[in-house]
């Protein structure tokens, strides 16, 4: 058989045409012929082509009434009847491949995005917490800074005592708002089962008051305010132990790390 | 560049004569063998396969033309 010959086949099979003999012969001869399948790939082309332009014709009755039949025959006919709609079938099959690939793109998409709108969900929630944390840090800084900047503040300077001679501490006492701020400057890094205590002396009590609960960093430097302070009664001293974590009611030692007289 | 494409296809169909292109039509679309379009036709099946494949390289023709 010539390259000519087998084109030609090669154009019925484009249109699912060719007899089984015909189909056969060509398989075997595009494995080894580069310009006979590019033939067979033009001609599936310009069949696709008319799949989407010639109108089709509607089937004669005697057409469908054969169809209708060979459904009930067994898989013989099955064969012979994919033989027959294997042209048209295939450009079908490429139709639904394009349109399920479209619609898997599709929905990859959707999903890209629905996992997009959920990261800048949980991105926008973690700017709002730290949004409030810096808002809440701010109003105490405000509060620390107008402590320290108004003309009726009192300091009083805390000085490192034997245990630590080389701590101290400054604080702000603003009587008016009954508030305080104090800076520790080089205690030694607290234990962690461990908290440093401050505590207020005064004069119309016996029994030292707690005016705080802190932890210092590792520069052994700390600042803590200090809310409703009792500034009715003369507070005669300052003083910080080292306490059980979170802190006790009454002091358990004296070993004062600083102290200060107001 | 696609609705010029089909233009060129539909033009050179339309282009194809009658005989060939209402074999096209049986094969492709009623998914007739060659012999079936002959017996439907009632002509030689030789005359069929021609018609077939003329009428399919005038359209693969009329599209390498067009794109080239």
């Amino acid at each position: 058989m010539t390259h000519d010959e087998f084109e030609s086949i090669a154009a019925l099979d484009a249109l699912g045409a060719a007899s089984a003999e015909e189909e056969t012969a060509l398989r075997e001869h595009l494995r080894t012929c580069d310009s006979c399948r590019r033939a067979r790939d033009e001609f599936g082309e310009a069949a696709t082509l008319l799949a989407r332009d010639l109108d089709p014709i509607p089937p004669p009755a005697e057409a469908r009434q054969q169809i209708m039949d060979n459904i009930d025959i067994g898989e013989t006919t099955l064969v012979e009847s994919h033989r027959r709609f294997g042209g048209p079938a295939w450009w079908l099959a490429t139709a639904a491949t394009l349109f399920l690939a479209l619609w898997g793109w599709r929905e990859l998409g959707i999903r890209a995005a629905q996992e997009h709108i959920k990261s800048q969900r949980a991105e926008v929630q973690q700017l709002e917490e730290e949004n409030l944390r810096l808002t809440q840090r701010n109003e105490k800084l405000t509060t620390e800074l107008s402590a320290l900047a108004s003309p009726d503040t009192r300091t009083i300077s805390l000085a490192g005592q034997q245990v630590s001679p080389t701590s101290s501490a400054k604080v702000f006492l603003e009587p008016k708002q009954r508030r305080a701020v104090v800076f520790f400057y080089n205690l030694p890094a607290n234990p962690a089962n461990k908290s440093y205590q401050l505590w207020i002396i005064r004069a119309d009590q016996p029994k030292p008051q707690s005016a705080g609960v802190f932890d210092v960093t590792s520069t052994g430097n700390a600042t803590i305010s200090i809310e409703n302070l009792p500034v009715a009664t003369e507070i005669k001293a300052l003083a910080v132990t080292l306490e059980a974590k979170g802190g006790v009611a009454q002091p358990t030692n004296t070993n004062f790390y600083v102290m200060g007289k107001s | 560049m696609a609705s010029q494409e089909r233009s060129a296809v539909r033009s050179a169909l339309a282009d194809l004569p009658e005989a060939q292109r209402t074999a096209l039509q049986l094969a492709y679309f009623e998914g007739l063998s060659q012999s079936e379009i002959a017996e439907r036709l009632r002509e030689p099946l030789g005359t069929i396969k021609t018609r077939m494949q003329l009428g399919m390289k005038k359209l693969r023709d009329r599209l390498q033309a067009f794109r080239q």
